[in-house]
């Protein structure tokens, strides 16, 4: 990696090919180098969604949905396949989606202010403008009194929060999230989930979210996407029937149970087929 | 949990409860100046005991009282300033190429293995050698101005500026890196706004060591020869057994070197607010 950092290749524009369709994988494939060996993590993926829509995938351990997610944000090369967000094809990422990691991964030099702005920074917005914005969407995560903080005082909810909060900053197309509540304690973790999507409630941004928890999916999601193991592929897609806005309760009642016990079944069979 | 079974020792001296009143605290704060007062006020005692007691000979060890005259004398004197100037420009410039060649192939060693390498013998070579064991060699070929000396600094800190600032490369945090690029950051604004900042602590920590290896090699420069500068103050003193002026450059020298070591140590303190 050091040494070079991007993939310089240019989007190209492409008219929409599915009207309406926000965000749209066809055929993807990805393949990644390890240790000298090439792994076909991702084969034949396709995957459309409309604006607004909240995705999750779930899938057994190591299956590539991290890869996909990766894949989708234009920080890894396709091997196959072709995805699209609002017509124009991904090859680097850009303003139009932006991550959400696990690791908060904050610069821990910046305050809590200063990192929410990081992408505005970097697109060159000036400070105003990113001040602004800035100072929002700290209030939006719950993070107001917490500007000048520096990360090292923030506890991981909290940090988490700074994350989506610099995610949400560069007002993405598409926002990606990569199993963001997993480094947290049970309690923050449901927490945060009930912030989430409040946080999308009020701005309906289209999200794919990417779990290994299946109650986390079916209570986040709109869909629910079950890749099989690597390679992976979609082997079920179930619609999440619950209204929004859904309180914490819902994780608790039969209905939610129900669909999450189906959603186990498949994930699990899965899990066994490891390659 | 278990209770282990702890390797009885004396008492923790040092680890006094914490102080909730007044005066408590203003002793917790004031105990470190106190103490460190105490032991050189007791070494400037023993000093003048053992010349006084002639236990150790005044031609060789004068008193505390005839050391702070010759500072005195000293410095109501006109050449001080001259010899300040002259190992101050030697300081400077020498530190300055030494920051520039250390850090440019700091960064360079740090972020590119192949150059890492190539380097690596000279580079741990002049870090284990004697640097000032060259000074009569400089001196035969760039005579006794001041290219010797500052010749002997880039030997002595250069090296370290390197190694510490290519540490700070290494030390990048991959994960950072990502977000960066997630951003659709460019080559440079990566490294604008993710290396440099986690490089700075390293690269200081670097320069504050420098400080003492450069003040070495230039008053060792000057002791071999020099027209002028501190270490040539503390030669020629030596030379003509003029020993309380010999050793008050000796001081003059040793408070340059605390003060100077002291801004460094607070700059790469003040860079450092954010780490834990």
């Amino acid at each position: 990696m050091k040494g070079s950092l991007t993939n310089r290749r240019n989007a190209v524009d492409v008219p929409a090919s599915a009207g309406g369709a926000k965000l749209v994988a066809e055929d993807v494939a990805v393949t990644y180098q390890s240790r000298g060996r090439e792994t076909l993590a991702v084969s034949g993926v396709n995957l459309t969604l409309a604006d607004g829509e909240f995705v999750a995938i779930v899938g057994p351990s190591g299956s590539g949905k991290s890869t996909f997610l990766m894949a989708v944000d234009g920080l890894i090369p396709l091997s196959a396949g072709r995805i699209t967000v609002n017509g124009r094809t991904v090859t680097r990422p850009g303003a139009d989606q932006a991550v959400v990691f696990q690791d908060a991964s904050l610069l821990p030099w910046r305050t809590v202010l200063d990192n929410v702005t990081y992408g505005l920074e970097l697109a060159h917005r000036p400070k105003r403008e990113r001040e602004e914005i800035g100072r929002a969407l700290i209030n939006v995560t719950g993070l107001g009194g917490f500007e000048g903080y520096y990360p090292r005082q923030l506890s991981g909810g909290m940090q988490q929060r700074v994350n989506i909060a610099r995610a949400l900053a560069a007002d993405p197309e598409v926002l990606l999230l990569d199993e963001p509540f997993s480094g947290l304690d049970a309690q923050t973790r449901e927490t945060m989930q009930g912030e989430l999507l409040k946080i999308w409630d009020e701005r309906k941004k289209t999200a794919v979210f990417v779990t290994h928890q299946i109650d986390e999916a079916v209570y986040l999601a709109d869909r629910v996407i079950a890749f099989s193991a690597r390679p992976a592929r979609i082997v079920a897609e179930w619609k999440v029937p619950f209204e929004r806005p859904r309180p914490l309760e819902l994780k608790q009642s039969p209905e939610g149970h129900a669909l999450e016990r189906e959603i186990w079944h498949v994930v699990r069979a899965e899990g066994k087929m490891k390659p | 949990m278990s209770t282990q079974t702890e390797v009885s020792g004396p008492p923790m001296a040092g680890r006094a409860a914490p102080a909730r009143s007044a005066p408590g605290r203003t002793w917790a704060r004031s105990r470190p100046v106190l103490l460190g007062t105490a032991s050189v006020i007791l070494l400037l005692v023993i000093w003048q005991v053992v010349t006084e007691l002639n236990l150790v000979k005044q031609i060789f060890l004068p008193t505390p009282l005839q050391v702070f005259d010759a500072l005195k004398s000293v410095f109501s004197g006109g050449p001080i300033w001259n010899d300040l100037a002259v190992s101050g420009e030697e300081f400077v410039i020498g530190l300055g190429i030494s920051i520039a060649i250390g850090a440019a192939l700091g960064i360079l060693t740090g972020w590119y293995k192949p150059v890492d390498e190539f380097f690596k013998p000279i580079v741990v070579a002049l870090n284990s050698m004697p640097q000032v064991a060259v000074i009569p060699v400089l001196i035969l070929i760039f005579g006794i101005g001041i290219t010797p000396k500052v010749i002997v600094v880039c030997l002595s800190c250069a090296p370290v500026i390197l190694m510490n600032t290519a540490a700070g490369v290494g030390n990048v945090d991959e994960r950072l890196m990502r977000v960066a690029r997630s951003f659709g950051a460019s080559d440079w604004q990566a490294i604008r706004t993710i290396v440099f900042p986690e490089v700075v602590p390293f690269f200081m920590t670097g320069l504050r060591i420098s400080i003492g290896r450069a003040i070495i090699g230039v008053v060792v420069g000057e002791i071999f020869a020099s027209k002028a500068g501190l270490g040539s103050l503390l030669i020629t003193a030596s030379d003509s057994f003029n020993m309380p002026v010999m050793y008050a450059s000796v001081i003059i020298i040793t408070a340059l070197g605390i003060l100077l070591t002291q801004v460094a140590a607070w700059l790469e303190r003040r860079m450092q607010v954010w780490r834990t």
